[in-house]
């Protein structure tokens, strides 16, 4: 992940110094983002995992979903096949 | 904020049939669940606020040892409460796994090459984003509740 001191995140956001260094600090409370000291300079990453345990997640309920939908597939060739006997049925 | 996934799939069967499969517990019980799980839909109560409970069980000795491998129990029991619902279109659910929150939309329209299906997901999720992380939505909250202070 690439890092950026806070003074390039002021210069590419609409919002004050003081506002940036506040947003970033709950970012960090919260484990999205990792933060470490250069000299004088605070440099933030953003951290990968959040993202990607998100990402696996969706992996799964979509995993879950497109079996599910195969089988319902199924089920309804099965009960239209019912609902419509075939002629040799129909004596 | 939330994370969407969207699934859509056509069917090609009358919207009848297809919502009975959606809306009835036995119905409902005969397709839904992942591979090596059986649903059983225990209460399905057709309206808006109305719950929908079911347990997906192992269905398969590979699958019950599988659970058990991860610690997890071979069955578990899922209740949920409807949240939107017109009939031969639209339903909604919320579930809830432990912190996390999901909203599935199942929307139906009737096209000429059959009856599609848009599925929409959306997860408010807390463990998923990690650990002691915050979810994005708290996260955000507590931007706002922030900003909206002096100094």
């Amino acid at each position: 992940m690439r890092e950026r001191p806070v003074g390039e995140l002021v210069q590419r956001l609409p919002i004050a110094q003081s506002g940036v260094s506040r947003h970033l600090r709950i970012l960090k409370d919260a484990g999205m983002v990792t933060s470490r000291a250069d000299g004088q300079r605070r440099i933030y990453a953003l951290r990968r995992e959040p993202f990607q345990e998100l990402s696996d997640w969706l992996d799964r309920v979509r995993q879950h979903w497109e079996h599910s939908l195969d089988n319902l597939e199924l089920e309804l060739s099965r009960r239209k096949a019912a609902l419509s006997p075939s002629p040799e049925d129909d004596t | 904020m939330t994370a969407r996934q969207v699934i859509e799939r056509t069917f090609d069967a009358p919207i009848e049939l297809i919502w009975e499969l959606w809306t009835t517990a036995e119905g409902r019980g005969s397709w839904y669940g992942p591979r090596g799980f059986s649903t059983e839909v225990h209460r399905y109560e057709l309206e808006v606020g109305g719950a929908f409970d079911y347990t997906m069980r192992a269905s398969t000795p590979e699958m019950a040892a599988n659970m058990e491998r991860m610690g997890r129990p071979p069955a578990f029991t899922v209740n949920a409460v409807i949240t939107a619902l017109e009939p031969h279109q639209l339903i909604a659910w919320r579930e809830t796994h432990g912190s996390d929150s999901i909203l599935t939309t199942a929307r139906f329209t009737q096209r000429d090459d059959g009856v599609h299906l848009e599925l929409v997901l959306e997860a408010a999720s807390e463990q998923q984003l990690g650990g002691a992380a915050m979810g994005w939505k708290s996260t955000l909250e507590r931007l706002a509740e922030q900003l909206a202070q002096p100094g």
